[in-house]
């Protein structure tokens, strides 16, 4: 339903990178990208492909769910393609019509485009599939800690993605509760024109917001009689633990990236 | 007016590995200026149930008919049929929105298109069958008003609309014994004004004092249907249900032999009454 | 048997009546003993929420003052100390867990102040265990009922190992199962594990197994005594837009109309003892 909107991308398994510490999945997975935008050349994204295929088997996820994520973005990769090639003028002509100029280069580039953000795609996503929500905002937490010195609100800004994670659900119930209740006073949410529209969405999000407040409201009271005062001397009941497992896939990672450019500067 | 469901039944995410079955092949009639309560232990159905009476929520087959009329799809068809049942969910102050009293009341009949002159009556009318003070209350802002009044004009706001049946969802949940008290008291209001009733209820001690019938819903299906004397037997706890108190009393009585009391008493009046008419009986 | 909790004097007004919900207090004053099982009734706006905020240092009085566990409220460096004592459980089960996972949450307030991972997890799993919630340890609070994330906030502060825990309200918004399912939980940790528990309610039912029973009215303590006692005054309590339960309304009833029947009876087995008592009799 509804309600599993926030936690339907995680998938439980007991995987070797579901194991990972997620601050190291997030370097990881940060790492790759970076390298994936380096590189240039087919034979460095077949590396990178090798590289991502092995992950995603070590994580024991099916490719398929991955794939489902390429779903809602499956236009703007063709449209990256097509632009890639129509647009490139330079190289050997390959086909030529009116205005239209396909050329050798045109068409690698597109290709190259397209293993690009696919890689991209699934790598995040396998990010995002091995990883709870909680361990997530706990490795980005820990990960900006060090900038805390500075003034910066890591514990604030993991405290605020887990209270928004866990009202997600709560709100769309809620939102779905107040949008029958006006349905049965005879509102309806979609006809007229976009002004009309906009009018009628008050009814909803005026009890929304008054409910998020009160709800914000009580929620700090209970916060504050659970003893919570900001990150300051917390601890955790399950603190992040770095194995074995976190260093020899750093290592695969970093052969692998060294490989891919390598590759792409040799070709 | 009647209400009358046949054959319904209601699958979330059809075709999806979630599928679920709420409902399945419900079918009931209820007749005009009835009292019906609907009982059940939470997910057995109800607000599922509820939700398809005035097609806020589309059967996967089967279909309701209003005053022996079934209704379609289509925005006339839905506007109709929301104008004849009501329905004041739970917790209805939540759906209060607009600056004045009056006007969030005004909200439900300005959708129908009721024009202005009409529409003031029937602010008015309404507020009122809740028993407040319209001249009092009705260009403050809802959001100043005491609990027990925010309830009760979101209440009048579903009344405006001119229903002739309302269904109401645990229309007293969070309130203490004298708003309780109150608000059912404008409800029997209502009956005695000719309007059909469906209560949804986990309070079995109101449910058995104030219905003419009571539904039994269990597990997605219509489980029962009888008299509240019919009902509140020692077989409603296979649905998971308890005993009015009084009727637990009586059982109680009953069962020690030296009492003969009728079951079908709801109202600790009445019982107090039966009692003394047994003690003197022996004597 | 010591106080574990005193109220002394206390009178709450608000600075700004108009943005405020709660209620005020007005000189109220009584003392809630160690280990016992309290209840404080009261209609709707009558003042026991704003009590019960006071019980543990989330409102402080305008004047006079709260001790818990010997500890004033007002004495800013032990506030925190006073909440590990005095746990509290509120209205609304939505509004009152922070984690996405039960676990998580039923930690919140052990990560709050400090306590080592080890420790925390045996208290966790302890915690959850009394309540009964430990097959949902690893569940989205979204999955549960109202009353299941309301044995979890419970949990939550048992956690912290209090010695007091106020229910503020904590039925109001359950069905009778769950409803039940609290009671029974609350009684429990009263009767087995010695915490004195502090009930608001409005449902007279959850009254007749505690020691004391407070009655606020317009911001006062108007009343107090033991269920019997208290639910004597039948008309005085109507009064007050409360109600007795059912069987000591009955009772109370048939002896103004002349059958002679005690009035302080609470369960509906009590009356039907006392009414074939007094049938054999005729």
């Amino acid at each position: 339903m509804l309600n599993d909107i926030t936690f339907g991308q995680f998938y439980p398994s007991n995987s070797l990178v579901h194991k990972m510490d997620p601050r190291f999945k997030l370097v990881i997975t940060f790492a790759f990208i970076i390298v994936l935008f380096l590189i240039n050349s087919i034979p460095g994204y077949l590396t990178a492909t090798v590289f991502v295929l092995i992950s995603i088997f070590a994580s024991r996820v099916p490719i398929k769910l991955l794939a489902k994520n390429l779903k809602p973005l499956w236009f703007v990769l063709i449209f990256m393609f097509v632009l890639n090639v129509f647009l490139t003028r330079t190289g050997n002509v390959l086909l030529s019509f009116w205005v239209v100029k396909i050329t050798d280069e045109g068409l690698l580039r597109a290709v190259v485009m397209l293993i690009r953000l696919v890689m991209l795609i699934f790598f995040t996503g396998l990010l995002t599939l091995t990883t709870s929500p909680i361990q997530l905002t706990v490795g980005i937490e820990s990960l900006f800690s060090p900038l805390k010195r500075i003034g910066f609100p890591a514990h604030e800004m993991a405290m605020m993605m887990t209270i928004a994670l866990r009202f997600i659900p709560t709100l769309i119930e809620e939102t779905d509760k107040i949008m029958k209740a006006q349905m049965a006073r005879g509102a309806s949410f979609d006809t007229g024109n976009l002004m009309q529209k906009a009018k009628s969405m008050i009814p909803l999000l005026i009890p929304l917001f008054v409910s998020a407040f009160r709800r914000a409201d009580e929620l700090a009271l209970a916060m504050t009689s659970r003893c919570y005062r900001g990150g300051e001397g917390r601890t955790r009941m399950n603190p992040l633990k770095t194995g074995a497992v976190d260093w020899i896939a750093s290592a695969v990672t970093a052969i692998f990236c060294g490989l891919m450019i390598a590759i792409d500067l040799i070709l | 007016m009647s209400i009358k469901a046949e054959n319904l039944t209601y699958t979330y995410m059809k075709g999806t590995p979630f599928e679920a079955t709420a409902i399945e092949d419900v079918s009931f009639e209820i007749q005009d200026g009835e009292f019906v309560a609907i009982i059940g232990h939470t997910g057995s159905g109800k607000s599922t149930l509820i939700q398809m009476l005035n097609g806020l929520l589309k059967p996967t087959s089967g279909r309701v008919l209003v005053d022996n009329v079934a209704f379609g799809e289509s925005k006339k068809d839905l506007k109709e049929v929301r104008g004849k049942v009501g329905i004041v969910f739970q917790y209805p102050e939540y759906q209060l929105f607009e600056e004045t009293v009056a006007k969030d009341v005004a909200f439900g009949p300005r959708n129908q298109g009721v024009d202005e002159e009409e529409i003031e009556k029937r602010v008015k009318n309404a507020i009122e069958d809740m028993g407040l003070d319209y001249e009092e209350i009705k260009d403050m802002s809802p959001f100043e008003l005491s609990g027990g009044q925010k309830r009760r004009v979101a209440i009048a706001g579903v009344l405006a609309m001119k229903p002739q049946i309302i269904v109401f969802d645990e229309p007293t949940a969070g309130l203490d014994p004298k708003g309780r008290e109150l608000l059912f008291a404008r409800i029997e209001r209502l009956k005695t004004k000719g309007k059909t009733i469906i209560l949804v209820s986990h309070s079995m001690d109101d449910v058995a004092r104030l219905a003419d019938r009571v539904f039994v819903m269990y597990n997605g299906k219509l489980a029962a249907t009888g008299t509240p004397k019919e009902i509140f037997c020692e077989e409603c706890k296979n649905y998971g249900l308890y005993l009015p108190q009084i009727t637990e009393l009586v059982t109680k009585l009953n069962g020690t032999g030296k009492f003969n009391i009728d079951t079908g008493v709801f109202n600790v009046e009445d019982v107090v009454d039966e009692i003394i008419k047994e003690m003197n009986s022996n004597a | 048997m010591d106080n574990i909790i005193s109220v002394k004097n206390v009178t709450y007004k608000y600075d700004d009546g108009a943005t405020s919900q709660e209620a005020a207090l007005e000189d109220v004053s009584l003392d809630v003993k160690r280990g016992s099982f309290v209840t404080v009734i009261g209609h709707n706006g009558s003042g026991k929420s704003t009590l019960a905020k006071h019980l543990n240092g989330l409102f402080l009085p305008s004047e006079g003052f709260v001790v818990v566990d010997g500890i004033y409220t007002t004495d800013e460096e032990q506030i925190w100390e006073i909440r590990k004592v005095a746990g509290m459980v509120f209205q609304n089960p939505d509004n009152q867990m922070v984690a996405t996972v039960v676990e998580e949450d039923v930690a919140f307030a052990l990560e709050n102040i400090g306590i080592p991972s080890e420790e925390i997890r045996k208290r966790v799993d302890n915690a959850l265990e009394t309540v009964g919630m430990t097959k949902f340890a690893k569940t989205s609070p979204s999955h549960l009922s109202g009353g299941q994330k309301q044995r979890v906030s419970i949990a939550g502060v048992l956690a912290m190992k209090p010695k007091v825990i106020i229910f503020d309200e904590v039925t109001a918004m359950l069905d009778p199962l769950g409803r039940k399912g609290i009671i029974d939980t609350a009684l429990k940790l009263n009767k087995e594990l010695g915490i004195t528990i502090i009930n608001i309610t409005h449902y007279m039912e959850e009254a007749i197994n505690s020691d004391e029973i407070f009655v606020m009215n317009d911001g006062k303590c108007v009343a107090s005594g033991t269920p019997r006692e208290l639910f004597k005054r039948v008309d005085f309590l109507k009064e007050l837009g409360l109600t007795v339960p059912v069987a000591t309304d009955i009772a109370h009833r048939l002896n103004s109309k002349g059958i002679e029947i005690p009035c302080n009876l609470l369960t509906m087995d009590e009356l039907t003892e006392a009414l074939c008592q007094l049938k054999q009799k005729i």
